[in-house]
């Protein structure tokens, strides 16, 4: 472990994130972690290494000073980047050299950018995850002034790589039936799926309301006994507005549930900032289940993909199976 | 339990793609709780693998499935654990009891005591003389819903979230008490202060109370309770009974 990276000035909520927790539903602690689990798995495949502890940053990063030789990854939200004034490719990993300054400005598109670095961040962990969870009072909130660890760096040759975009974003976001969706009329259901929701001012990394003229409230809903909500669920207070969970969600609540949002599409819903559109589909929690392993077969696959930076496109045999267009820099896919 | 009651529940549906919540009644009983915590307990002590955790609230329990393993077998197992025993047969609580030092003078005590229909010094004294239990942890970590109790305190939540209540603030509403572990905005009644924290990470055991422990409160000064503050578990007493 070396003391590494030095920040000098810093956004308002950039964090310390990971997977976040497995199995501690039961004490009262959610899922937490990365808030776009797509964008985690993308820095872990840049960087070649798994379950190491990366800067979640929302909207807007910071200035850091790197103190020792490093290899960095940005995915995530693009935000623009530097490294002593010249301009970093986002969604690459680069090689960083002892005395070099870092800057990472705010978001041009999207929520939370990602700055992973080979070892991973060292901070304290609470049963196994480094994540920080700003209610439960865990992780690590970067400040100006800290002095950030890092972990041994196994893959140091892995730099100069980009990872084109794979997103898929124009679908409206899947939905699976939940706890209460069968108590919500097949009109209401139907109304929930033709809507245009608006992505409110409202929101973080515990939800983000969806704004709509129209009430989805169910009649009697108040008095339904407080039980296990999950991130992704999507939970309709009195006012009847919805209003989707993400990672830091609260383990129990006694609104009622009209849909979940498949895992991973969820990543969409947390990189959506306030006026972005939203619709929602309700799919067969069997086809939500497809989705969901082929989703997770592409995360394992991230690092096969992963191409020089600098490339002669007459040695690319395979030149129009990559978007280079809507590519690593264009700040249009979230 | 009426018939209603016992033909419909226990019933499983199922929430997003890979959890299933078992639901022993649709309102907070003792009884209904009492099942969902002996049930929860008793999954929790031998899931098979298909079965990546599971978590009881007040009137259910929630478990999640792995979707890379075979649903299937982890659903008929969990319906086969459904039907292997009568779980409204009251079962005793776990033997754990605490008591734990309150100072009652949160800007809501009287409002709430009015809504129970009673005095301030009552409600202090009914609060002070029932023993509790941790009907479930959830919410924030650690978090205990404390019930149940007696039935004029079914007192509805706030018609507007509060501003924050401090951190270990006790709050009521439903027939419930819950303990803040910090602060938070909340629409139950903030009636009183303790210094105990349902969880402190930097604690050998992180997560104070576990479900169906027993909790009394007892009357403490302010000062009494700001001396506590820093005490392991803000003053309080514990003891394993049975």
């Amino acid at each position: 472990m070396i003391l590494a990276i030095l920040v000098e000035k810093i956004g308002p909520a950039v964090t310390v994130q990971d997977a976040g927790w497995e199995g501690t539903l039961a004490m009262g602690l959610s899922r937490g972690g990365a808030a776009d689990t797509r964008a985690l798995a993308e820095a872990w495949a840049l960087i070649g290494e798994r379950d190491t502890a990366v800067l979640e940053m929302a909207g807007m990063g910071g200035r850091f000073k790197v103190l020792a030789p490093a290899r960095i990854a940005l995915t995530g939200a693009p935000m623009g980047a530097t490294l002593d004034n010249a301009h970093l490719l986002w969604n690459g990993v680069h090689c960083v050299e002892a005395g070099q300054v870092l800057e990472i400005e705010t978001a041009r598109t999207g929520a939370y950018g990602y700055l992973a670095i080979g070892g991973g961040f060292v901070t304290p962990r609470f049963y196994g995850s480094a994540s920080t969870h700003r209610g439960a009072g865990l992780g690590h909130v970067v400040q100006v002034g800290d002095t950030l660890a890092i972990g041994t760096d196994t893959k140091p040759d892995r730099v100069g790589l980009v990872l084109p975009s794979v997103r898929q974003n124009s679908t409206p976001i899947r939905v699976v039936a939940t706890a209460h969706t069968r108590l919500f009329s097949h009109d209401v259901r139907r109304a929930f799926e033709e809507t245009t929701f608006e992505r409110s001012a409202r929101g973080n990394r515990q939800g983000v309301a969806l704004e709509t003229g129209m009430s989805f409230a169910l009649p009697g809903g108040q008095s339904i006994p407080s039980e296990t909500v999950i991130p992704g669920d999507i939970q309709v207070p009195g006012q009847g507005a919805p209003f989707a969970l993400l990672a830091d969600s609260q383990t129990t609540g006694g609104y009622p549930r009209i849909a979940a949002i498949l895992p991973c599409d969820l990543p969409r819903v947390a990189q959506a900032i306030a006026g972005t559109q939203l619709r929602f589909k309700f799919v067969t929690r069997e086809d939500g289940i497809a989705a969901e392993l082929a989703e997770r077969k592409v995360r394992s696959g991230l690092g096969a993909r992963c191409v020089p930076i600098l490339r002669d496109p007459m040695h690319i045999q395979d030149l129009l199976s990559y978007q280079l267009i809507s590519g690593a820099i264009s700040g249009k896919e979230i | 339990m009426n018939k209603k009651t016992t033909q419909r529940f226990p019933e499983l549906v199922f929430v997003g793609i890979d959890g299933v919540l078992v639901r022993f009644g649709a309102e907070v009983t003792e009884q209904i709780n009492q099942a969902a915590l002996t049930f929860h307990r008793h999954v929790s002590a031998s899931v098979p693998a298909g079965v990546l955790e599971s978590a009881a609230s007040l009137t259910a329990v929630f478990l999640r499935l792995d979707i890379e393993g075979n649903m299937g077998a982890a659903l008929q197992w969990i319906e086969q654990q459904i039907a292997s025993q009568d779980w409204f047969v009251s079962q005793s609580s776990n033997g754990r009891h605490w008591i734990i030092p309150c100072c009652f003078d949160g800007p809501q005590l009287g409002e709430a005591a009015a809504l129970a229909g009673i005095s301030e010094q009552k409600a202090i004294a009914q609060i002070t003389a029932v023993t509790t239990h941790v009907l479930t942890l959830g919410f924030a970590p650690g978090q205990p819903y404390l019930g149940s109790l007696e039935p004029h305190w079914d007192i509805p939540r706030m018609d507007g979230i509060a501003p924050n209540v401090p951190a270990q603030a006790l709050v009521v509403a439903l027939r419930q008490l819950i303990i803040f572990n910090n602060t938070a905005p909340t629409g139950w009644r903030h009636i009183g202060q303790t210094a105990f924290r349902c969880f402190d990470k930097d604690r050998p055991e992180p997560f104070a109370l576990q479900a169906g422990d027993a909790v009394r409160f007892e009357q403490a000064g302010r000062a009494e309770i700001d001396a506590l503050l820093k005490a392991p578990f803000g003053g309080a007493k514990f003891e394993v009974t049975s």
